[in-house]
């Protein structure tokens, strides 16, 4: 899970409570809808990952292979090393 | 008889639409075929029905009857929202607003008798055939009494407010009836007592908000306050759900309306039937060329969406308000010689009705993009549209409009005079236009892909 920052799991982490954290990239993050609008909010102003509106499907956020692959799209345009 | 203005079907859209003009001077005749007060469905108003009927000076009158005031429509669903019910001030700033569910008989019969107390002219009577002259202008109507008379009456303008009924597209005055999106869909409902509703006054827990349950796509029900005991319950599925269950009606409500959310059945779990079960199917139409010489159809006589979002009342109140001044024009002459003489009003209401369409839509296909724009990103255009300000056309389509057409991948073209009314659907599949005809042979999208491949074979 290359492209999803530290920051962004621990936050998964944190909403999914009492649940454990995630281990496997294919696992649901079952998240409820509004703990996936806070998620968004979050990547935007804490991790600098600009959401686009025609991102905004569940699919996206389903599990942390979907969110890698996400970010990873915009890394690549980006031209961003981090 | 000879009138100005005859205005066939005396529910919301027809008594509003008499009142405006009434406050213009203009006298106008109603035809209503139904005693009233009369059983029907469309409870929930929008923050701007509200408004208009203000503008009528009706406030006081519906503060009298103590219908329920709504301050906002709470959603629950797989995504969870509250949108209040607003207004704009003079200087277009949002503020928090109220406005009313209804009992519809009640309100449509106050309507009615306040158009005739203000001067319209009440006659009894279907609308059978429009009189027409020899290049189509339709010049009035003849009216079948209840003692099975006929008579004449000649207008310069017809005013069809005749709801789902459409007049005029049935006559085949207008261009044709496509049935729209949602004509796959069943509702069922009913009034019944002991239903548990919020306890507030005001905000998101008032008492008399209007909630909406939803279970998956297209499955989904209203919990709407009609009285300070009575609530409103409908249940909307696709109709193969239905008949899948192979149920009465009554049956099915009964047995399926709380299965679509947790909440709703927590609500219903003690509630007494106060009266049978309705039911509608294939609710969903759209009428081209709902204007022309000598006559407009207003509100459920050229379109409905879908009733997820209220929006049936506030459009047909906001057309009729809208008309007033191009039927005035009309009376004095103007544009008797144009093609179309309200071509500019029915663009006009089919862009802001296209707005309408695009949320509802939005909201099935890609409910957490919609539920993220409801909480941070067009927040305030999303509480202007629930609230019916999709017409405002120097702010529409929003910029929330627009990216729901992005996402729906859909383009809405306006340029041509004759084409812009097509239903959606059709505009982009045209191949599939019978589809949306009325009586189409086929039932379904499925159904048709499969013949039309069946024939290319052979
Ligand atoms: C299942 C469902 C739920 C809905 N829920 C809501 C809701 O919560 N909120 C909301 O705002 N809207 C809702 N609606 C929509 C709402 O019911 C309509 O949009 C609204 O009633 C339209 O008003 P109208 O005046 O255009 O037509 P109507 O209210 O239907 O009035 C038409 C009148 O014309 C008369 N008439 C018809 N033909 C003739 C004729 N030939 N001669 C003389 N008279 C005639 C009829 O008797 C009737 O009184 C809902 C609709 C459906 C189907």
């Amino acid at each position: 899970m290359q492209h999803v920052p530290q920051k962004l799991i621990d936050y998964i982490n944190e909403s999914r409570a009492p649940l454990p954290p995630v281990t496997d990239p294919d696992q649901p993050l079952q998240i409820d809808s509004l703990g996936l609008i806070r998620l968004v909010s979050f990547m935007e102003s804490d991790c600098g990952i600009r959401v686009e509106d025609e991102e905004l499907v569940a699919e996206n956020f389903a599990n942390l292979r979907s969110l890698d692959n996400l970010i990873a799209t915009k890394s690549q345009g980006a031209g961003s090393s981090s | 008889m000879k009138t100005d203005v005859l205005i066939i079907g005396g529910g919301p859209g027809g008594s509003a639409a008499a009142q405006f003009l009434l406050k213009e001077g203009v006298q106008p005749i109603i035809v209503e075929q139904e005693e009233f007060p009369r059983f029907h469905i469309g409870e929930s108003m929008t923050g701007e029905a509200g408004a208009l009927l203000r503008r009528l000076g009706l406030g006081q009158e519906m503060e009298r009857r103590a219908y329920p005031v709504k301050h906002g429509v709470r959603v629950f669903g797989s995504s969870s929202w509250y949108i209040p019910v607003s207004r704009r001030d003079e200087n277009w700033e949002l503020q928090l607003g109220s406005t009313w569910s209804v009992r519809r008989s009640d309100f449509d019969a106050l309507m009615l008798q306040e158009a005739e107390r203000r001067g319209a002219r009440m006659i009894r009577g279907s609308a059978i055939k429009p009189l027409q002259a020899e290049d189509g202008t339709v010049r009035g109507a003849t009216i079948r009494k209840p003692d099975g008379t006929l008579e004449d009456i000649e207008a310069e303008v017809t005013l069809d407010c005749s709801g789902m009924a459409t007049f005029l597209a049935n006559q085949r005055v207008t261009g044709p009836k496509y049935v729209g999106s949602y004509d796959k869909q069943i509702a069922f409902f009913a009034h019944v007592k002991g239903a548990i509703r919020d306890a507030g006054n005001e905000g998101e827990t008032a008492k008399g908000n209007t909630l909406i349950f939803y279970k998956k796509k297209y499955h989904w029900a209203w919990f709407i306050p009609v009285d300070s005991e009575v609530v409103s319950i409908g249940l909307v599925v696709p109709t193969a759900e239905f008949t899948a269950h192979k149920q009465s009606s009554d049956e099915f409500f009964r047995s399926y309306m709380p299965t679509i959310n947790p909440e709703l059945a927590r609500r219903t779990t003690d509630i007494e039937y106060v009266e049978a079960v309705h039911v509608i199917p294939n609710y969903s139409f759209q009428v081209r060329r709902f204007c022309g010489k000598g006559f407009i159809c207003i509100g459920d006589a050229h379109r409905f969406i879908d009733p997820i979002f209220s929006f049936g009342l506030s459009a047909t109140l906001r057309e009729a308000e809208f008309a007033v001044p191009y039927v005035l024009d009309y009376l004095q002459g103007k544009n008797r010689e144009k093609e179309n003489p309200f071509d500019e009003y029915q663009r006009f209401i089919e862009k802001g009705t296209d707005n309408l369409e695009d949320m509802v839509d939005l909201f099935w296909e890609q409910p957490f993009a919609f539920a993220t724009f409801v909480h941070q990103r067009y927040r305030g255009e999303l509480i202007d549209a629930f609230a019916g300000r999709v017409y405002e056309c120097e702010r529409q389509p929003s910029p929330a409009i627009l990216t729901f057409r992005k996402l729906l991948k859909r383009e809405r073209d306006y340029d041509h005079p004759d084409d812009y009314s097509v239903p959606i659907g059709s505009r982009y599949h045209p191949e599939r236009a019978p589809l949306w005809e009325p009586n189409s042979p086929v039932g379904t999208t499925e159904e048709w892909i499969k013949e039309a491949s069946a024939e290319e074979v052979a």
